[in-house]
């Protein structure tokens, strides 16, 4: 299981200035188990802040959101996050990164070393599990973030622009795996990106938001199947289709923005 | 590994030995006083009656060990306080808050400063020394734990929120080996100013001690002491560095990385 059902989320805060910010306004978003959805929309719209309240980091200021049924009340192990910035352990090594989540749990040290063994194979990173993270590429470092959330064995994932520094074909190689680890495990994720082409390639949903009050706009389902890593999707003219009309109404929110400004 | 470039090390020892022959030819030269400048053999010659014969009867072990002791005492003191007073000042905003302005004011006085006010709080004794070098090291332990803290990512926080590094937990599993290379550095920061203030508190008041030797040395015109003692206490300082120095690039390896 994993649904997440968004009901009405709003999100207001004061910025430093003291004026009254209102980052998401009334966001319904349902996401049954084992979907993939992406968030795409202008810089600044909010994608963040939603992705913050799902994981339970800072509470929304009205609505709610349910994980399984259950209202958030902070975060918690269901729902693993990956960082653009990696976030890992510096002084852990790759083995210690990916086992963090089990000794937590307090798991037994035979257990965790099978476990991180498995997902240490699902990413390739077996000959580096002695290795600290300042050791590692960037894509190695991100292969590391995701065993990690994986390996504490969450519901949800959340992702938060994961590949968004890493070079164009890193990224794609980074696309492909993500797609089959998500193929082959099935967990819901939630993905924030700025990459429209990102967000078809990998979704089965992708939710464009509106800029600054963020609200959804519009959410496509992306019809193309799976498992997508084996074909050449990019070319596919449905891919293309889908990838104009969302870009383009993501460049419209923000053509309007620009307009408000001057 | 990187192989440290013969070149290099030429030139730090050719620069080493270039200076100590300088220094003789111009002493040799007479321009300037002999009286006050003994040359570096005869300095050499002064240590080693210094060791085996001892400074005014007392041997110059003892002197070395009583710096020494003051210096570590004053120095772990601080560490075993320090640590984890600015981890939780780090950690609660009100209780910075509380503090800063204590520290703002104090860490920017030289400590030399109050050796002076410590003699007549607390005499001459071992105490007022050692009160000296703990005070000044733990505030600088303290400030540099507090940054560390403060510096903690706020999404590696998350990250192990969300792994099940909650409370407690958190702050020892992710807080606290975060802000290991900031504490580190208030550490190595802190060592090289107990040391510094060890010295200049014996200058003042002490029976004992290098900087007590030095400061006796020259009332008595025993100048050659004078410059053992320096080159002592220069040596000593620099193992000091290294050492911590070393500890740090092992505690803290990812550190900078």
């Amino acid at each position: 299981m994993g649904t997440i059902e968004i009901t009405n989320l709003t999100h207001q805060y004061l910025d430093t200035n003291g004026h009254l910010i209102t980052a998401i306004k009334n966001i319904s978003l349902s996401a049954r188990d084992g979907r993939f959805i992406s968030i795409v929309g202008p810089s600044g719209c909010g994608k963040t802040t939603l992705l913050n309240i799902v994981g339970g980091f800072i509470t929304a200021t009205s609505g709610s959101v349910l994980i399984d049924g259950k209202p958030v009340s902070g975060p918690g192990p269901d729902r693993g996050v990956v960082f653009q910035s990696y976030a890992l352990f510096d002084w852990l090594t790759v083995r210690q990164n990916i086992e963090f989540g089990l000794r937590m749990a307090g798991i037994k040290a035979r257990e965790r070393a099978d476990r991180a063994n498995r997902f240490l194979g699902m990413v390739g990173l077996r000959k580096f599990a002695n290795r600290y993270p300042y050791e590692l590429s960037g894509g190695m470092k991100q292969r590391v973030a995701i065993a990690r959330s994986l390996a504490n064995s969450p519901k949800i994932l959340l992702m938060d622009e994961p590949f968004a520094s890493l070079d164009a074909q890193t990224r794609e190689l980074m696309q492909e795996e993500l797609l089959k680890i998500w193929e082959t495990t099935r967990k819901t994720i939630l993905f924030i990106t700025h990459s429209v082409d990102e967000a078809v390639y990998l979704s089965s949903e992708v939710a464009v938001m509106s800029y600054r009050p963020g609200r959804l706009l519009r959410m496509f389902p992306v019809s193309l199947p799976y498992p997508r890593a084996e074909y050449s999707i990019r070319t596919d003219p449905r891919f293309l289709e889908l990838k104009v009309a969302i870009h383009d109404l993501v460049r419209e929110e923000i053509t309007k923005h620009v307009d408000e400004d001057s | 590994m990187k192989l440290r470039a013969p070149p290099a090390m030429l030139a730090a020892f050719a620069s080493v030995a270039g200076g100590l022959i300088v220094w003789t030819l111009i002493v040799r030269s007479g321009l300037v006083s002999a009286r006050f400048t003994p040359t570096p053999l005869e300095i050499v010659r002064e240590f080693a009656s210094l060791i085996y014969q001892g400074y005014v009867g007392v041997p110059l072990y003892e002197h070395i060990s009583s710096s020494l002791i003051r210096t570590l005492i004053g120095f772990s003191l601080a560490t075993i306080v320090g640590i984890p007073f600015g981890l939780l000042i780090g950690r609660v905003k009100l209780l910075e808050a509380a503090f800063t302005p204590w520290f703002a004011f104090l860490r920017p006085i030289p400590a030399i400063a109050f050796v002076p006010l410590v003699i007549l709080w607390f005499g001459i004794g071992e105490f007022s020394k050692i009160s000296v070098i703990f005070f000044s090291s733990f505030l600088y332990i303290t400030v540099s734990t507090i940054a560390g803290v403060k510096s903690v990512p706020v999404q590696l926080l998350r990250a192990g929120y969300s792994l099940g590094a909650l409370d407690r937990k958190s702050f020892l599993y992710v807080v606290l080996p975060a802000a290991l290379p900031q504490i580190m550095v208030g550490i190595r920061l802190a060592s090289a100013i107990s040391w510094t203030l060890v010295v200049a508190a014996e200058l003042v008041a002490a029976q004992k001690g290098l900087g007590y030797m030095i400061m006796d040395a020259s009332t008595f015109f025993r100048v050659k002491d004078v410059y053992v003692g320096l080159i002592v206490i220069g040596l000593i300082g620099f193992l000091l560095e290294t050492t911590i120095a070393a500890v740090e690039k092992r505690l803290v390896h990812w550190s900078g990385k």
